[in-house]
């Protein structure tokens, strides 16, 4: 039995061509959805980027004098069972929510458009290969593929980055193929070919310009999902060093104290959501500006 | 499915030898010996391929072997956890689609309007959410401070255990769901076929449910069996929030105690299902639409 290609197992749906045409940033800026996004992702990143600079507490070291310290002037959010600051524990949970989300992206968008380009470029059996190989991967639920790979290769930001590319680069192959069948038969390409152009040139030079708007928005929105899994992970107390300050571990360890001190539970997820609200709302808004069958609406 | 199981098997070898890892960092000189009587218990001694004939073997007549640390069979194990896990994603399931169809119909038909534009910030909200939190929250709220719910635990079967824990795998759902039948809804709402059924002069309510909705069943079904995978892995988080039993809970506890062929085995079992799934997906359009029967 093999499987058969389920109609639609994106996450989101969106055209396969969908170039980005002049006058895209003053759109971009009138877009309040995108704005709002950009706008929340460029301060969590921001705060993750200058962690050493906006806090002078440290995120790891114990301080026992301290201990559950509700919010007030000095530590706004307060203090955990040991002592450490949360806000300082949240900005270098950011740096890690912001490094496996974006390094896991990279990965599994470059190796599944590659992947997607060769099989709706070339067709015929490179296209079956691939196709067959990315249809088993989607068959399989992310988040289970991925604890199972790190359950294997063991705690580590390198390997849990991995884990998450393997179980999500099935998306991007599946979308690029679908855009590079599309555009291979435009005039433009065969305008190309009948002057020599070669196959490489034609398309890194002349196709993947046109399909890469797309892959944006779902690199955009996959970044929300590679937090989500880590923070899940984390939380579950797999995927990363149990040293590692994430989001994830500071709500496991702080649900035993839900009672007594909520605010440990209740920072830690509001900035999760925060922060996979603003690449989802990012990458929502460039969908409507690259998809111009959304306007009808 | 053949290609689900080679997967599965090949990226649980990829890194090289459980046992190994089991045993790092072993100081006590029978480890050695004892790594060895394992390997060779559990056949991980012979060459890859011999292993993989092997498994495929044993994955065909149901037989996933013994769990190290319980040495009980690791069918019985998932046979015994399957049932609370295959409850909690059930209800969500019902819940979701319950809850998720009306309100993207709903927003679909007063598009632009003040609850369209409620639900939709709503929902971006509900699928930015991360699940273990938003289980976390309603413990807080609802059995921490309100102290309406129990919040950990299955009391023995008692429904009211399951509320919680269904509403918070089914909350992200029902936000990306009802979206999703929105953006189908709207998409039929502006074909041709839908303004001949109006200018016929049916009433506004036939054409909605009528042509509308039956038209926009095919891509909702579809997802279904997509969404039942989120169901389930999200379940395997959500278990541990609220201290339930089930196979994600089996599967974490065999990740700790590095416990391979529980792991393997839960993994596949949870993919099988889920193409298993989309395979009975795919039968029901069959139903839905007829246009397809003549294929």
């Amino acid at each position: 039995m093999t499987i058969k290609t389920a109609p639609s197992t994106l996450p989101i749906s969106i055209a396969p061509q969908a170039p980005i045409k002049p006058g895209f940033v003053r759109q971009f800026i009138r877009n309040p959805q995108a704005m709002i996004g950009l706008i929340i992702v460029l301060i969590i990143i921001g705060m993750a980027v200058s962690a050493d600079f906006i806090t002078t507490f440290s995120p790891t070291r114990p301080a026992p004098r301290d201990r559950f310290i509700e919010p007030n002037s000095l530590h706004i959010l307060g203090t955990d069972q040991l002592g450490r600051d949360v806000f300082t524990k949240m900005v270098f949970g950011a740096r890690v929510s912001l490094v496996v989300g974006l390094a896991a992206v990279t990965l599994s968008a470059l190796v599944g458009s590659t992947l997607g380009a060769l099989a709706g470029y070339f067709g015929g059996w490179v296209d079956s290969i691939i196709s067959r190989l990315t249809d088993t991967f989607l068959a399989i639920p992310g988040l289970v593929l991925t604890i199972g790979i790190v359950s294997v290769l063991g705690a580590g930001l390198d390997r849990l980055v991995l884990a998450i590319a393997v179980s999500s680069w099935p998306f991007y192959s599946r979308l690029m193929r679908s855009s590079f069948i599309a555009i291979k038969e435009q005039q433009y390409i065969e305008a190309a070919l009948s002057i020599g152009v070669r196959t490489p040139r034609i398309m890194i030079r002349h196709i993947l310009p046109n399909a890469l708007g797309p892959v944006m928005v779902v690199m955009t929105i996959s970044t929300a999902g590679a937090i989500l899994t880590e923070a899940g992970l984390s939380f579950l107390g797999i995927g990363l060093e149990p040293s590692t300050p994430t989001w994830g571990r500071m709500l496991a360890e702080a649900q035993q104290y839900i009672r007594q001190y909520a605010y440990l539970s209740i920072f830690p997820g509001l900035g999760i959501m925060l922060f996979t609200l603003g690449f989802n709302m990012l990458g929502e808004g460039l969908r409507d500006l690259l998809d111009p069958r959304q306007k009808k609406r | 499915m053949w290609a689900v199981v080679t997967v599965v098997f090949f990226l649980m070898r990829i890194s090289g030898d459980p046992i190994d890892m089991i045993y790092a960092g072993d100081p006590r000189p029978e480890a050695v010996q004892e790594a060895e009587q394992l390997r060779q218990d559990l056949g991980l001694n012979r060459a890859v391929p011999i292993q993989y004939v092997d498994y495929l073997t044993d994955v065909v007549s149901l037989d996933f072997g013994k769990s190290i640390i319980s040495r009980r069979e690791v069918g019985t194990l998932i046979a015994e956890e399957l049932p609370y896990t295959l409850r909690l994603a059930g209800t969500a399931f019902i819940i979701s689609y319950l809850i998720a169809i009306p309100l993207g119909v709903l927003t679909a038909v007063k598009r632009n309007s003040a609850i369209d534009y409620i639900v939709q910030v709503l929902s971006m909200i509900g699928v930015s959410i991360p699940s273990f939190w938003l289980g976390i929250m309603m413990i807080l709220l609802f059995a921490v401070r309100l102290e309406w719910l129990p919040a950990l635990g299955v009391g023995g079967g008692d429904p009211r255990y399951l509320i919680l824990p269904a509403m918070t795998i089914a909350i992200p759902r029902i936000a990306f769901m009802s979206r999703f039948v929105r953006g189908t809804m709207l998409d039929i709402l502006n074909e041709d076929y839908l303004r001949t059924a109006r200018a016929k002069g049916l009433a506004s309510r036939a054409v909605i449910f009528k042509h509308g909705l039956r038209n926009a069943l095919i891509p909702i079904v579809t997802v279904a069996g997509v969404q039942l995978g989120y169901l389930v892995s999200g379940s395997v988080i959500i278990e541990r929030v609220f201290g339930l039993p089930g196979v994600g809970d089996l599967l974490v506890d065999s990740i700790f105690s590095r416990d391979f062929p529980v792991t393997q085995a839960t993994v596949l079992i949870i993919a099988i299902s889920i193409v298993l799934t989309n395979l009975f997906v795919d039968l029901l359009y069959v139903y839905i639409d007829p246009r397809l029967r003549t294929d």
